[in-house]
């Protein structure tokens, strides 16, 4: 058997593309790698289905995106040791900056399946129905979805931006997922 | 549909952090390689080919290595034997872990408060080191802003090339990388927060590593792994 000519194809001019998607649902550079790289050696076998998709990419990102769910069910992150601390941003930051970076705080605390329902809505600019083929859910609950993730986005950077706790000598940094 | 100022806000977040996203090359050239194993083992799921891609990978490093394929010049002393290998040929052996590494961090001589340098030491055994560290940075106790991931910058990072090396890493040797403040676009500028300690990883599940070192917080960039002390190298294709 050799190796399909659109399989080739696909991985060279896709790869990059899948990563950003991965990377972006991962937040990490080694497991996005690894999401991709699984995600394409797990369907080779059987590319002439994805061959025979209307669109080989949404095929794919659909596959890596399930699996990356998946995943995240099955694997528990280590937990660093010592006490949680949420790290105020201090009040004399750059707006701008604490802007930007509460956001992305807020992102990352968001769950999975409503960090990747904002990824392909929002990155990817995808319609309802096109999000929930890529989620393996209906166009109800990608709305949902989002819905809930504006409304934790909203609570959340308003909350903080007046939050001035610090963080203490004993604490001990933990990054927030 | 209109968007919120909201919406907009997180779409030019992800657009952001989508920057440093790694690009593929190493990727491609994984699958191809276990995607090969695939054709000359039929029958075999994916998840039983670790031992078949390990020999594949074993063979091509050694092969890459004593081929000279590496093409670089380091600007590290001569003694590192941290090898940087540009072209990607194959994943080179176990990636590294935090936990086997010496970490220190220092400021770029004449640089003090600009631009410092992490240096990683092997002390465990062989293993590949890929892209960048993860750096986050604290002011007084405080998270700092996030830095962002590019190859170079006015005082180090890695030139001649569209993407990091990947760094093999025999026990013993050294690799840096560098962290630098946005010098040329904030210029004096006292506005930017003082950061006191860098925390650096491997992987986002890593515990951080604490480094006491003084650097200024302007749009700072975090640079790729280079074998050596120095934070630079130069790539000569």
């Amino acid at each position: 058997m050799g190796t399909p000519p659109d399989f080739v194809t696909f991985l060279e001019s896709r790869t990059d593309s899948l990563l950003v998607t991965a990377f972006l649902l991962t937040r990490d550079r080694h497991r996005a790698e690894e999401l991709v790289q699984d995600t394409l050696v797990a369907l080779y076998p059987k590319w002439h289905r994805v061959a025979r998709a209307d669109s080989a990419v949404a095929y794919v990102r659909r596959s890596m995106v399930n699996r990356f769910l998946n995943q995240r069910r099955r694997h528990v992150p280590p937990v660093v040791d010592g006490e949680a601390v949420e790290w105020a941003v201090p009040g004399d930051f750059d707006d701008r900056v604490a802007d930007r970076d509460r956001l992305r705080r807020a992102l990352d605390r968001l769950p999975d399946r409503q960090r990747a329902a904002l990824v392909l809505r929002y990155f990817h600019d995808l319609d309802d129905a096109s999000a929930a083929r890529a989620l393996g859910c209906r166009a109800g609950t990608v709305r949902s979805l989002v819905s809930r993730a504006l409304a934790t986005l909203r609570t959340d950077v308003t909350l903080r931006a007046g939050d001035t706790r610090t963080a203490t000598a004993g604490d001990t940094p933990r990054r927030i997922r | 549909m209109t968007r919120t100022d909201l919406e907009d806000a997180i779409a030019r977040d992800l657009r952001n952090q989508a920057a440093g996203a790694p690009t593929g090359e190493a990727v491609v050239v994984r699958v191809r390689a276990l995607t090969a194993a695939l054709q000359t083992a039929p029958g075999r799921r994916p998840g039983r080919l670790a031992p078949v891609f390990a020999a594949v990978a074993i063979v091509a490093v050694v092969l890459v290595v004593a081929g000279g394929v590496v093409g670089l010049r380091s600007d590290g002393p001569a003694a590192d034997q941290a090898i940087a290998i540009l072209s990607r040929p194959v994943v080179a052996g176990p990636a590294c872990v935090l936990t086997d590494m010496r970490v220190t961090a220092g400021s770029v001589p004449g640089h003090v408060g600009t631009g410092v340098i992490i240096v990683f030491r092997n002390a465990g055994v062989a293993c590949a080191l890929d892209s960048y560290p993860i750096v986050h940075f604290e002011v007084s106790g405080r998270d700092g802003p996030l830095p962002t991931y590019t190859l170079s910058g006015p005082l180090g990072g890695v030139t001649g090339t569209d993407h990091p090396p990947l760094v093999w890493m025999p026990p013993g040797t050294t690799v840096s990388a560098m962290v630098e403040s946005d010098i040329l676009h904030h210029p004096g500028d006292v506005s930017c927060a003082a950061g006191d300690h860098l925390l650096v990883s491997f992987i986002e599940a890593d515990r951080p590593v604490r480094l006491a070192v003084p650097i200024s917080l302007c749009d700072d960039e975090v640079h790729p792994f280079v074998p050596g002390t120095t934070g630079n190298l130069a790539a000569r294709k």
